[in-house]
């Protein structure tokens, strides 16, 4: 086993790896921007090394300095999170030519299942039902019309290279045709320095629904089960939960299996995710394979027990899988919700800033993954998640009650979250009736604002804590020679 | 007394009334009132008896206003008194001003108009990146770039003026 293993990331997942480390016994780096220097993760390892400059690309995504730290620190192993270059084939093949172990899929695999229109035609070969479309990616709009005239409107524009939406466009009839495709291929060609578009049928209302599958270097897979993920705002997932409320056992088994077959074409090692599209007749399709540790695996380890990054690091030491399928334990359900750095009135604008008050909930069934502690700054500079609350019980309405109890003991101060919003998301009819397509927030909480009795309350609030507060002393005083009781004392009342 | 507070646009009048014994307090908003016993525990945190049902209110001052948040109902109440308190320190004309200030700490990404150019209201004149996520500044209303204070790569925060534009009333005063 790995004596010490570095984290090539930030934040909540940073911290979430390493507080496996410790219970193996492993010793944990951390590497740090200049805006991290007392980050969460940063002081939770042993060890903290400085790699650059704030951005992104002067840090967290310099290869070069990242193996240098590991060298210098004398790691066996890198854990890449997610985000960064967890799906880096570049970055997983430099580590192994450095002798240090990537743990994640090999390089190839990265690569494969990382080009859209490739990942497609390995699971047509496998049986793995793929969404009706194309299977090579081009740049001819006459070529690209013909393809969505064939297949029939609406069709879905894809960028090859795509992923976090860059260079998606829905096309809803042919006279749109020409300028979704010019607007997809500049902003792919910007994003990812690859402008080739495929075009899929668009699938109206479907359910997101991805399998987590396990699989090592001796030829074993398996699956988890699944994860519901349709509550996505910009194609950016917000509140996930197991088992999905859409699935019958038999369709659970039938995905399951064709997750698994998806994972062995592909020679899959490590952890990953098979993702389908479920759309509203019961026929799944596959989506992609996300190949690292998913943002939203908590709810697959709160339900079935098992520590997910205690067996990517497991199977990158080279341990055979000894979980066997038919015995894989899963009890309850459990929701989880992203809370992200924005306000959710300003069109979730993120909000950096310092965090002046924190005090995170507990309870029965609750798990808080979380990235800041009281007095942090929320920097500017990435993904704008500070925490990932989690609740289980033993049925969704019971999961979906605590997670609502949770959010609501939550208190998080100085930056402004998204805490409200996800509370009016879990308490609405169509969630707690399990009505949640991909297209639910639309549907839903277009232009969501909150409520006026909310906004009572904290300017009444505001309002008696002026009036029955103690009278400070004038603003001048203070500056005037040693503190009076009033500076010591605070708030309290004589 | 009356108290005049604000929440993002939401601007409402307070009225309050304290009791004989001080921390029994009636509120008015419009027309909803609220009976309301008070207990301030510490400097962050106050228990608040509402309508007859205990609830806790965590509070803390932040640059803008104060920061309360009841049951994760978090706002940022912003009171008239610290609002015109702020604009006559600053200096600026704020209803009538041109001056384009970021919402929240950003990073410059491009400036779309350059000293001169006539804008409509609306039109994109600062491109802003926070967090991976890119916004655009727009003009307020019709106008001329009168200045152009911040750069590509710029870190800027609220309060930095980033454009001046010469509105049309202006013009005219």
């Amino acid at each position: 086993m790995f004596k010490k293993i570095l984290i090539a990331n930030r934040g909540e997942i940073a911290v979430r790896v390493m507080r496996t480390c410790q219970e193996m016994g492993i010793d944990t780096v951390a590497v740090y921007s200049q805006a991290d220097e007392t980050a969460a993760h940063v002081m939770e390892a042993d060890q903290a090394l400085f790699i650059g400059e704030a951005e992104p690309a002067r840090s967290y995504l310099n290869q070069e300095r990242l193996l240098e730290a590991a060298t210098q620190s004398g790691a066996q192993a890198i854990h890449p999170g997610y985000g960064f270059l967890a799906e880096n084939a570049d970055f997983a093949a430099r580590c192994e030519k450095s002798g240090l172990i990537f743990i994640g899929p090999p390089a190839q695999v990265i690569r494969d299942l990382g080009n859209k229109t490739v990942a497609r035609h390995i699971m047509q070969e496998a049986g793995v039902p793929v969404i009706p479309g194309m299977l090579k990616a081009s740049t001819d709009p006459h070529l690209l019309k013909q393809e969505a005239e064939a297949l029939g409107y609406p069709v879905i524009l894809k960028a090859a290279a795509g992923g976090g939406g860059k260079g998606m466009r829905i096309v809803q009839s042919p006279r749109e045709m020409k300028a979704a495709v010019d607007s997809a291929m500049s902003e792919a060609q910007s994003a990812f320095s690859d402008g080739r578009l495929y075009v899929e049928k668009h699938l109206e209302s479907p359910r997101h629904i991805e399998f987590q599958i396990l699989c090592d270097a001796h030829g074993n897979a398996l699956h988890l089960f699944e994860r519901e993920c349709s509550i996505q705002r910009r194609h950016q997932k917000i509140i996930e939960e197991t088992p999905s409320p859409a699935l019958t056992p038999v369709l659970r088994e039938v995905m399951g299996e064709a997750a698994v077959a998806a994972a062995k074409a592909s020679g899959y090692v490590n952890a990953g995710t098979v993702e389908f599209l479920l759309d509203t007749e019961g026929q799944f399709y596959f989506l992609e394979v996300n190949t690292r540790l998913q943002v939203e695996h908590p709810v697959t380890e709160m339900t079935t027990g098992l520590d997910l990054v205690r067996h990517q690091i497991d199977i990158a030491a080279g341990n055979p899988l000894e979980l066997r399928q038919e015995a894989i334990p899963r009890t309850g359900h459990a929701i989880e919700c992203r809370i992200y750095a924005e306000d959710p009135e300003a069109d979730f604008f993120p909000c950096s800033g310092p965090v002046l008050l924190h005090h995170p909930p507990s309870g029965p069934g609750i798990r808080n993954d979380c990235g800041i502690w009281e007095g942090a700054e929320v920097p500017m500079e990435y993904d704008p998640i500070v925490s990932k609350l989690i609740a289980a019980g033993p049925s969704r309405e019971a999961a979906r009650q605590r997670l609502i109890r949770a959010l609501e003991s939550y208190v998080i101060l100085g930056v402004t979250t998204t805490i409200p919003f996800l509370i009016d998301i879990l308490k609405s009819g169509p969630f707690k009736a399990g009505e949640t397509p991909t297209d639910f927030i639309d549907q839903h909480f277009q232009g969501w604002k909150p409520r006026a009795a909310d906004m009572d309350l904290a300017m009444i609030a505001y309002a008696a804590h002026d009036m029955t507060r103690p009278v400070a002393p004038p603003s001048g005083a203070k500056e005037q020679g040693a503190p009076t009781p009033w500076d010591t004392l605070k708030d309290w009342r004589l | 007394m009356r108290y005049h507070l604000q929440i993002g646009e939401h601007a409402t009048p307070v009225d309050a009334v304290q009791g004989a014994d001080p921390t029994d307090l009636t509120f008015t908003l419009h027309d909803r009132v609220y009976q309301v016993g008070c207990r301030i525990m510490n400097e962050h945190l106050m228990r608040l008896k509402i309508n007859g049902k205990w609830r806790r209110a965590f509070l803390c001052p932040h640059p803008r206003g104060t920061h309360i948040c009841i049951q994760g109902k978090t706002f940022l109440v912003q009171d008239a008194r610290d609002l015109s308190l702020q604009r006559r320190t600053s200096g600026a004309k704020e209803e009538a001003s041109g001056e384009i200030t970021p919402p929240m700490p950003s990073i410059v990404v491009r400036i779309l108009v350059q000293k001169g150019d006539g804008v409509k209201k609306g039109q994109g004149l600062v491109v802003l990146r926070a967090m991976k996520m890119e916004t655009t500044l727009s003009a307020p209303r019709d106008g001329t770039i009168a200045r152009i204070h911040t750069a590509v790569d710029a870190r800027v925060t609220p309060g930095d003026i980033l454009v001046e534009m010469e509105t049309e009333e202006k013009k005219n005063e």
